[in-house]
């Protein structure tokens, strides 16, 4: 008797178009992940959110309907066990600091890597800590 | 099945003409080395497309991988070939752009808190 593990479910938030079906197409490449829905911004993301109950929410921070830190908020306040990890460009410590006190989970900017993106996503779905290497290393130094 | 009575393709959004972001990118960074620095706003709309055309080739590489995999035609080799090089531009750009802009602060590279709770 073989033991199926249910793949984990994804939703992709990002205003770009090419950025989202991009992504979206990269993660489908990967067993075990299921994009489930993508959303083009932070209104879309929060009816999806509270529709589809994805496992993990990879949300970029900044969108002209509704920004991702506040999309964040309306998520949580009907799931406060959402996972939402921030995917964005910006990388000041401002806006880490803005996202983490909406309520992300992680932080990752889309310098990264897909495989880095994978990582954090299966570590935010099984609610494991992690912490990329160049992150580390930037914090030790 | 003929090419004539295929459905309709879904409509799929289209990258930008090749290395439009690239050359965007690599303007913007001509604008810092001259002490013009552009607006942050700017910059990050920059990235933005920048890294949506990049992970849009990365996923184009991967399904020409796969396709020359199987066919092994010279056009897909040239295809993976033009992709390669368009990529290696790309990137080159951001990390360029990104480098004579704010660097990213050391957790932004990436981190996930632990659960406080199981769901």
């Amino acid at each position: 008797m073989t033991t199926q593990r249910s793949a984990i479910r994804e939703l992709v938030v990002d205003d770009h178009d090419l950025f989202r079906v991009g992504l979206s197409s990269l993660l489908a490449g990967y067993e075990g992940l299921e994009v489930v829905a993508q959303a083009s911004g932070g209104r879309m993301a929060v009816r999806l959110a509270a529709e589809l109950r994805p496992d993990v929410i990879l949300m970029d921070l900044r969108m002209p309907d509704l920004s991702g830190p506040a999309a964040t908020r309306a998520i949580l306040e009907k799931d406060a066990s959402a996972r939402i990890i921030a995917l964005t460009v910006a990388a000041e410590e401002s806006d880490v600091t803005v996202a983490v006190s909406a309520g992300v989970c992680g932080y990752l900017i889309k310098d990264a890597p897909v495989d880095d993106v994978v990582s954090a996503i299966c570590a935010a779905a099984s609610g494991a800590a992690w912490l990329l290497p160049r992150a580390a290393q930037a914090v030790l130094e | 099945m003929p090419r004539s009575q295929r459905p309709p393709r879904k409509a799929a959004p289209q990258a930008a003409p090749a290395s439009a972001e690239a050359a965007q990118l690599r303007e913007l960074s001509a604008r810092c080395r001259g002490g013009r620095p552009p607006p942050r706003e700017n910059v990050e709309e920059a990235l933005s497309q920048g890294f949506a055309r990049l992970v849009m080739l990365e996923a184009e590489l991967v399904r020409a991988r796969r396709r020359g995999a199987t066919a092994a035609e010279a056009t897909d080799r040239l295809g993976v070939q033009a992709l390669v090089k368009e990529l290696e531009e790309l990137r080159h750009a951001l990390e360029q752009l990104r480098s004579q802009t704010s660097s990213p602060a050391p957790l932004a590279h990436g981190f996930v808190f632990p659960a406080r709770r199981k769901r």
